[in-house]
């Protein structure tokens, strides 16, 4: 099975299981980690961008591009770096193994 | 309102055990209690019903389901949001919008409403939170609706958005007949009233820029262009009903609950890190709004065969008091452990103020138990409901022992 490292905002890592076709939101939840939404939460529609998180580089090119509307979110958050993603829009897969994941700052 | 058998007739996609006479405006058991009245059908109604009251529409009454509807924009669109419906051109956004053209727009408000822009707010909502207390507080007494559930996140939001707040009474007028019980031809007409609202505004901060949202829209990018005048007026619609009526509401109906209840009055007081969980328990044992959605594509949930243009309204109130996701779910207990409630709606549509509200409803709530300790229902007080797309208390009389100091 395949794993992610996640970052929380504390610093404090964690090893967490992925499902092949979930989605990073729903993997990261699924660990009990709910600081990936905070209090707002559109439901992982592509609406709110409170479930920002932020590969490394190299990780996020591997990943199939961010539509515009996810685009259009990212834009707004304060801590945008080149490795941003709204978790609810990006598939685990086994490509993804071993990658680290930081939970953004929620600003 | 009396009608004819012929007006009543239920469209042939529609099972016939899945019907109900139930009149979203004037039905008596929600003019008794909103919530309640609601929640009455988790025992007496389908899951999913017809009613043909106000054009014909469903009602989605269970928590899972509503979210099913509201998060799929493949089948359930927003262009159509009035029951009953208005069906006129005016395309409003991001309200009328359906993902991914919805998300654009939604980006450029989330800018004042995300976590940080709301946060830093917190110092000014206590400065306006205690200006309208002062005002009432010698009193011991006041109509609770306008002067404090209204005025304060109504004044907040106006200097917000850099409208004269001497306009307050009118424009709290102009919403409150909005979603009042009037026909598809009056609500146009009041449509035309905000947008001319608007024109004033927009053209007065171009003459004159403040620090402000409106200023901000004006000189806001989407995608690399400015706003359009026609998207500039349909966003300050939107905020228009959103910013002068929703939170009021949620203030008023938590400030009745909290007027019968000393003992939370105490704890509160005692214990504002409870003031979270409080609010949330609020806001999901006395819920505003009915989501309306217009059927895009036919689909079948639990034997309800939704058809292309039909109205149906998930009434919010009742996936907060569905007693699968909420156990005991009248009961008002800021203890609960996972509590569910959906009442600033979920999918793309999710109320883009809903941070501002929970602060406000913290901050309002924290800062009158700071000065009025101990408070309760006066006692000619009768409840006067609203129900509708936008449920209201319309008054809410309190009374309290007045302070020491602030006795003349």
């Amino acid at each position: 099975m395949s794993k992610i490292r996640v970052r929380m905002r504390s610093g404090e890592c964690r090893e967490v299981e992925g499902t092949e076709g979930a989605t990073v939101k729903e993997v990261i939840l699924a660990a009990g980690i709910h600081e990936v939404h905070g209090i707002t939460n559109c439901g992982g529609c592509c609406s709110c961008g409170t479930c920002h998180v932020i590969f490394d580089e190299e990780v996020a090119r591997r990943m199939p591009a961010p539509e515009e509307c996810e685009l259009d979110l990212l834009d707004i958050v304060p801590d945008r770096q080149a490795g941003s993603r709204l978790a609810c829009q990006v598939r685990f897969s086994d490509a993804l193994d071993g990658a680290l994941v930081r939970i953004g700052s929620g600003e | 309102m009396e009608m004819a058998a012929s007006d009543l007739a239920v469209p042939d996609n529609v099972r016939s055990d899945l019907v109900v006479d139930w009149d979203i405006y004037t039905e008596p058991k929600l003019l008794q209690d909103v919530h309640l009245g609601w929640h009455s059908l988790h025992e007496s109604a389908p899951d999913i019903f017809w009613t043909p009251r106000n054009g014909g529409h469903w009602v989605v009454m269970r928590y899972d389901d509503q979210v099913r509807v509201l998060t799929d924009a493949e089948h359930f669109s927003s262009r159509e949001l009035h029951i009953p419906p208005m069906f006129n051109d005016t395309v409003m956004i991001p309200l009328n919008l359906d993902p991914p053209d919805h998300t654009r727009y939604r980006a450029v408000l989330m800018r004042h409403f995300g976590p940080g822009a709301i946060n830093r707010m917190e110092p000014k909502l206590t400065e306006w939170a205690n200006r309208l207390i002062d005002r009432v507080i010698a009193d011991g007494a006041c109509d609770f609706t306008e002067t404090l559930g209204a005025g304060f996140p109504v004044s907040v939001f106006m200097e917000l958005a850099g409208m004269p707040l001497e306009r307050f009474e009118e424009f709290r007028r102009i919403v409150l007949e909005y979603f009042s019980n009037i026909t598809p031809e009056r609500r146009g007409q009041l449509q035309d009233q905000i947008m001319s609202i608007w024109r004033e505004l927009f053209d007065e901060k171009r003459r004159l820029p403040g620090d402000d949202l409106t200023t901000d829209l004006l000189q806001a990018e989407v995608r690399g262009r400015k706003l359009t005048q026609d998207e500039l007026e349909s966003m300050g619609f939107l905020l228009f009903l959103g910013g002068l009526d929703t939170v009021a509401n949620a203030l008023t109906f938590s400030f009745r609950n909290l007027a019968q209840r000393p003992d939370l009055q105490q704890r509160l007081a005692a214990e504002p890190e409870k003031l979270p969980d409080y609010v949330e328990e609020s806001l999901r044992r006395f819920a505003v709004v009915n989501q309306t959605r217009i059927v895009k594509k036919d689909i079948e949930i639990k034997g309800a065969r939704f058809r292309a243009g039909q109205m149906l309204i998930c009434p919010l109130t009742a996936a907060g008091l569905d007693d699968r996701r909420n156990p005991d779910p009248e009961t008002f207990d800021i203890d609960r452990k996972d509590r569910g409630h959906i009442t600033f709606s979920i999918g793309a549509h999710t109320c883009i103020g809903n941070m501002l509200a929970r602060l406000e409803m913290r901050v309002f709530t924290r800062e009158w138990l700071r000065r009025v300790p101990h408070f309760a229902l006066a006692d000619d007080d009768s409840p006067a409901w609203r129900p509708g797309m936008v449920m209201a208390l319309e008054h809410l009389r309190l009374k309290w022992d007045v302070p020491a100091e602030t006795r003349s």
